[in-house]
């Protein structure tokens, strides 16, 4: 989805959407205020896909004698944007981009190895909805727009797909298919439950820092260890870690 | 034109002239995918706290005519509808008697109570913590705690009630989750001596509160069972066979 706001509704003109994205803007900064802070790619991200998806029918909707079309569009934003900012930040720990490039160091010294076979059972369980995106973002490298863009949905709907797809595939894998068992949790704990990194350090007596290098690590020994996941050169854009 | 643009995140992160936020505004779309690559600037947005952010984006937003007069952060009317029917038909008729004579809030504002009292734990839950925990007093998630306070002000914000019909729906909440656990949605609430646990649970499809406050199947076949039992014409047609 491009950021120059090409994608807007076409119900909109040039003038409303200049002005309704200010206002927009205010209503992150509020958010921001209050506990929901999105960074300003995101940010954006949420004003346009606010204008694709919700824009024509609040338009529709609004009611002139019942609330000014600002005050209105303002509060529908708001419920709009905040629970996707929620989900972000949720997301943010289960999708690791940087992790896709190297592996992190845990300072444990112990390689991590994943079972191919089960990791191959637990692709070939997988739908082909779920292995799509994982494949493009991990087989062919490409960055979280450029899957957006190829299966036409908003960044959002992809980041969500593909954490939905990791989920997915994590929680098919066997309790040995990594070779240490504080991965194997660490794996559960992110993927499957979605918690909090610093939950998981807190219950396994490890650092945050720790538990964030281990994730990169799983991530990579993923990445190396079946053709679904097989390293390959990415392109040069590469997104900010979620 | 990356100089340009880092510059222009520096001056905005520090406080920024009238010029450098108009030449920010007009390049808006380049400026925020210049953070995705430029690592340095990404470092700069990444350490900005949560006011920090808030100051760019009012920067950004300028003189925006954000409404002032009325509570924006409220439903619109659309949902309206949808929670009055889900709270009116699927969670009230679901709650003991007790609970239903204490309720003294309008359908909505008991679904915005709802709403940021949830909220507020999937934060807090983000910032360290699965399982939280609630107490009349606080609420605490790993080593963080909101004070009781914190909690009535979020209602407070969300609903527009006074702080002390907000103090009061806070109480009521807290009684309803211990009986039922579903009241926050994709939440489930246990009852833990004079507090609750409230775990959030992973994250699916986008919460219908149809589907959320949807009764047991087995609590609706025992209690349709029962009122079946109940009926005098069922017993008769039981009694025949």
């Amino acid at each position: 989805m491009s950021h120059a706001g090409s994608e807007r509704a076409p119900a909109i003109s040039d003038a409303d959407y200049q002005k309704f994205r200010a206002l927009f803007f205010s209503a992150l900064a509020g958010l921001a205020r209050r506990g929901y802070p999105v960074p300003p790619d995101d940010g954006l991200d949420l004003v346009h896909d606010f204008f694709v998806e919700a824009w024509p029918s609040l338009v529709e909707r609004h009611d002139p004698a019942k609330s000014r079309l600002s005050t209105y569009a303002f509060s529908a934003f708001v419920q709009f944007a905040r629970p996707r900012i929620v989900k972000l930040h949720r997301w943010r720990r289960q999708l690791d981009e940087e992790a896709v490039e190297e592996a992190g160091d845990d300072g444990s010294g112990v390689e991590l190895k994943i079972d191919g076979a089960r990791l191959e059972r637990a692709r070939q369980a997988l739908s082909f909805e779920d292995r799509e995106p994982l494949e493009a973002r991990f087989v062919k490298g490409q960055s979280e727009r450029d899957l957006a863009k190829a299966l036409g949905i908003t960044r959002y709907r992809a980041r969500e797909r593909l954490a939905q797809s990791l989920t997915r595939l994590v929680s098919g894998l066997q309790d040995r298919a990594l070779s240490n068992s504080t991965d194997w949790q660490i794996a559960l704990a992110i993927w499957r439950d979605g918690r909090p990194l610093a939950a998981i350090a807190a219950e396994l007596g490890l650092t945050e820092d720790q538990v964030r290098a281990r994730k990169r690590k799983i991530i990579a020994a993923l990445t190396r260890a079946t053709p679904l996941l097989t390293a390959a050169p990415r392109g040069n854009h590469v997104d900010r870690t979620l | 034109m990356s100089t340009e643009l880092c510059n222009l995140w520096r001056e905005l992160a520090h406080g920024a002239t009238p010029s450098v936020i108009r030449r920010a505004q007009a390049l808006l779309g380049q400026l925020v995918e210049h953070v995705e690559d430029c690592a340095s600037c990404d470092a700069a947005v990444a350490s900005l706290s949560e006011d920090g952010l808030a100051a760019v984006y009012e920067l950004l937003a300028g003189d925006s005519g954000a409404p002032t007069d009325e509570n924006p952060y409220q439903l619109h009317a659309d949902v309206d509808a949808h929670v009055v029917y889900a709270v009116n038909e699927l969670l009230l008729p679901q709650l003991t008697p007790q609970l239903n004579r204490t309720l003294a809030w309008q359908p909505l504002d008991l679904y915005r109570g709802i709403d940021a009292l949830a909220m507020l734990i999937e934060r807090e839950s983000r910032d360290g913590a699965a399982l939280v925990r609630l107490s009349p007093q606080a609420l605490h998630a790993g080593v963080e705690e909101l004070p009781r306070t914190t909690i009535v002000k979020e209602i407070q914000f969300v609903t527009s009630l006074d702080e002390s019909s907000s103090s009061r729906l806070f109480d009521w909440l807290f009684a309803a989750l211990r009986d039922f656990p579903k009241l926050l949605p994709g939440m489930i609430a246990t009852g833990r001596g004079a507090s609750v646990s409230v775990r959030v649970l992973p994250p699916g499809e986008p919460i219908d509160l149809s589907l959320a406050w949807a009764p047991d199947v087995v609590s609706v076949s025992v209690r349709g069972r029962a009122a079946a039992l109940a009926d005098p014409v069922s017993r008769q047609l039981a009694d025949r066979d």
